[in-house]
């Protein structure tokens, strides 16, 4: 049966090559859209290399001092200090690991007598290596006991070793950040600054650089940022309710100012979202996301429906004799639904290999953002990145529900027309 | 015309599906142009300021971890060291100008706030001109009644401040909706009043913050203040707080970037001060509007989504209409009806629908407007506002519409009118 149904389906396409070319596009134009979107979400939020932990990590990007007892919106709000990374979230018990990494900044690096670069240079610690995964080509990450001594130790990414040394096998050698010599610990594949926590290109100790003598408002405030390893999502709450603790008593040790996170740690959805230190608007995000969606869902929908409706116009002999031999309502609106689908199924494979297409042309106007401009790395992306099941399953699903839509009222009229009605095409 | 709408109420059933989308998409649509058109208005006004040929330097100091640190220099000898690079910056072919400012340049991504009491309590506050006299020459800035950037750092100094006609704008109180009549007055820099004046000594034309916003917004109205050595060394005290830019002449204005930090060790390393990094205005300029840019870039392909399916919806229905009513055609070109008059009369359908469509939709996109569910904050809701988005609106869907329509139109003109009525 529905073999046939398929049969029938295909014909029909073939007979009225137009409409099924307006058909396809207008629906494949729909799923592509909406893909674009799905994909440009899917990349900054599924697991993937080097942030290979996204779903069990906190982040704590932000934080704000106010003055004991004032309000929240008498605050002075940046990153924190080395101390405050240390005393409220190194000593957290409950997660796998925390680090502390500092903000992106612009080095100097050049080789003695050799190559010049500016870069981009991250400084943190040892647990910033087991909380992301890098592929490293040569050496390896500096270890705890490099930190604690506050050892030069650096690792470069690949295009910023090639740019010094002109190879990736540069471990051992020699090469100075802001006029400060480091040894070249290892050299690590680059990395996409879609991977937000994880992206530099060149990463020291903050022990061997001077992060710690960066800070202000009484020692509170600094470069570093805490990004928390659960060891799973379930205990986030749990996570939360330590690092409160910590703070209740880090600012019981400060003498006229406490800290606050607005809301912090984050989990991946609102770290993406959080603009400087506002609490980040996530449900507002969303219900833009839904508008558009609805909007480039539905448009296509009234089209396909009354294109569905003119053709089933021309078919009502047809379907009065059906139903003169016994079909019932029921049956009539499967044979409807599944013609249909035959349609939107080809228009939604078209619009996904539309949309990754889509995603690698129009990779500057999707991904890059107010976050990343100033920044020398390039928004590269993987297939681990492109190829999850999620967006498969997100294509078929909107296809299904863009059938139900068009299909819907032509189905319904079909089952329901009178007989005599339709074989006299009235 | 009458006839054509009765046809339309005729033929509802298959007219119904088209009609929906129509009004659909032109509310959709209105919303999308009305915010289209006001950023474009607001792009396209007058910044107040002109970055081209500018560039930013930031510097930093050594860290006691250098080879190359002098631990018997001072923060004051930094800054000193920081006010020598300038100098030789000046001197360095091709530089028009040069300023040191903080937190201040155009298109910064920061900004601080300044202020100053009029009326001995009400607090005037703007964004902060934290800055050398300068500043003015290299981004021409202006003053209100259209003098050169001259006149303002003429009126730049420990004394003076400089303000944006604007500046007590978003103050009622005051009642005082052009700031001129400052020009020359004391205003006090505190509350209460412990004897801290500054003369105004120009009054700036308002500026904006980037294309995307408009001189009302913060960063429009500003406050000038003179940033000496004595600040620097005292209220900053690292010379990473501050910021160099300058203005090369456009005949030299070649690689500059890459020549000038290939001087940067010989040339502008002093004593623990050190150039850190070069960057165009026209780049600073692209990381500050990127993402409006890129909302811009995301409204357009909703709109050309939206406009492409109009396309797709009325050249199907006019594919069905067109096969459907061929006998229909045939006959009136039998009666005498010319091959344009048809291919007109199905023109003027498919514009005629669209008016009907445009008619609830303007309702709706009307209320909406109203309701202020639109960006106001950028520009008033206007009559004036309401009419250019609806007028641009029907006339981007009406092209979609006629394009639609050519090719069924074209093949109903092509119509025999003998086969066709060979039925009958």
């Amino acid at each position: 049966m529905i073999r046939l149904y398929f049969l029938q389906a295909f014909y029909h396409l073939r007979e009225n090559p137009i409409i099924t070319w307006v058909s396809v596009l207008g629906t494949a134009m729909a799923i592509c859209m909406i893909m674009v979107l799905v994909i440009t979400f899917q990349v900054r939020l599924v697991d993937c290399e080097p942030e290979v932990n996204r779903s069990r990590t906190l982040y704590v990007p932000y934080m704000s001092v106010k003055q004991k007892g004032g309000s929240d919106n008498e605050s002075a709000n940046s990153s924190m200090s080395v101390r405050t990374g240390r005393e409220c979230f190194r000593a957290l018990t409950t997660p796998e690991a925390v680090t502390l990494a500092s903000g992106v900044d612009k080095v100097r690096a050049s080789v003695p007598s050799g190559s010049k670069a500016t870069a981009d240079m991250v400084q943190t610690d040892e647990s910033f290596w087991t909380i992301f995964s890098f592929r490293f080509l040569s050496g390896a990450a500096f270890t705890k006991a490099d930190c604690d001594a506050g050892l030069p130790r650096a690792v470069l990414d690949a295009t910023t070793a090639r740019r010094l040394f002109g190879t990736t096998d540069a471990v051992g050698r020699t090469v100075q950040l802001n006029y400060v010599d480091y040894t070249v610990a290892g050299v690590v594949a680059d990395v996409s600054m879609l991977a937000t926590a994880a992206y530099a290109q060149i990463w020291v100790p903050y022990t061997a650089a001077g992060a710690e003598s960066m800070s202000w408002q009484n020692d509170t405030m600094g470069p570093m940022h805490a990004i928390i390893l659960a060891r799973s999502s379930a205990d986030f709450d749990a996570i939360r309710e330590e690092t409160e603790l910590l703070r209740k008593k880090y600012n019981d040790g400060l003498q006229d100012v406490e800290v606050f996170y607005r809301g912090q740690p984050d989990t991946q959805l609102a770290y993406l979202y959080r603009r400087w230190y506002a609490e980040p608007d996530v449900s507002g995000v969303m219900l833009r996301y839904a508008i558009v969606i609805i909007i480039l869902l539905l448009v296509p929908a009234i089209n396909l429906s009354g294109m569905t409706l003119s053709r089933m116009r021309r078919r009502m002999a047809e379907i009065g004799v059906r139903k003169a031999f016994g079909a019932t309502g029921g049956e009539l609106m499967r044979q409807v639904f599944f013609e249909n689908l035959v349609l939107t199924l080809l228009a939604g494979i078209v619009g996904l290999a539309l949309s990754y297409a889509a995603t690698f042309v129009l990779n500057g106007f999707l991904f890059s953002n107010s976050m990343n401009a100033s920044l020398s790395g390039e928004t590269a992306l993987t297939p681990g990145m492109l190829l999850s099941p999620w967006a498969f399953i997100a294509a078929f699903a909107f296809c299904l529900l863009m059938n139900v839509l068009s299909a819907g009222i032509p189905a319904w009229r079909a089952s329901r027309m009178n007989i005599t009605d339709a074989i006299n095409q009235r | 015309m009458k006839n054509l709408l009765t046809q339309i109420k005729n033929e509802w059933r298959s007219n119904l599906f088209l009609l929906v989308e129509l009004l659909l998409v032109f509310a959709v649509l209105w919303y999308i142009v009305d915010w289209v058109t006001v950023t474009a208005r607001v792009y396209h006004a007058p910044m107040g300021f002109d970055t081209e040929h500018c560039y930013n330097l930031s510097f930093n100091s050594l860290t006691p971890k250098s080879a190359l640190y002098d631990p018997a220099l001072t923060a004051e000898d930094d800054v000193d060291a920081l006010l020598e690079i300038t100098e030789r910056l000046r001197h360095r072919p091709g530089v028009e100008a040069v300023t040191v400012s903080q937190n201040c340049f155009p298109y910064n991504e920061g900004s601080s706030g300044a202020y100053f009491y009029l009326q001995d309590t009400i607090c005037v506050t703007a964004h902060q001109v934290w800055s050398d006299p300068d500043f003015y020459r290299v981004f021409r800035y202006h003053t209100v009644d259209g003098g050169d950037a001259d006149k303002l750092a003429a009126a730049t100094s420990d004394q003076t401040l400089v303000v944006t006609s604007n500046v007590t704008d978003r103050y009622p109180e005051l009642n005082m909706p052009d700031a001129c009549s400052l020009l020359n007055k004391e205003v006090a820099l505190t509350n209460p009043d412990r004897g801290y004046y500054r003369r105004v000594a120009a009054i700036a034309a308002p500026v904006r913050s980037s294309h995307f916003e408009t001189s009302h917004e913060w960063g429009g109205a500003f406050i000038g203040y003179n940033l000496n050595r004595d600040a620097l060394i005292n209220e900053l005290g690292n010379v990473r707080y501050v910021q160099v830019s300058l203005r090369v002449s456009p005949d030299a204005d070649h690689d500059f970037v890459d020549a000038l930090m290939e001087d940067a060790d010989r040339l502008y390393r002093i004593g623990n001060v050190y150039l850190l990094d070069v960057l165009p205005f026209s780049d600073i300029r692209y990381v500050r509007e990127l993402e409006d840019v890129n909302e811009v870039k995301t409204q357009l392909c909703i709109l050309f989504f939206l406009m492409l399916n109009i396309f797709l919806g009325v050249i199907g229905t006019f594919w069905f209409r067109t096969q459907h009513r061929c006998r229909e055609v045939a006959l009136r070109m039998a009666m005498g009806s010319s091959r344009r008059g048809v291919f007109l009369r199905l023109m003027g359908e498919g514009l005629l629908l669209l008016s009907v469509a445009a008619v609830p939709a303007l309702l709706i996109a009307f209320n909406v407007g109203i309701a202020e569910l639109v960006d106001i904050n950028k520009m008033q809701f206007t009559f004036e506002r309401f009419l250019i988005a609806a007028v641009f609106t029907w006339l981007l869907m009406a092209l979609m519409i006629v394009v639609g329509i050519w090719y069924p139109a074209y093949k109903a003109m092509q119509l025999q009118p003998a086969e066709a009525l060979h039925d009958e």
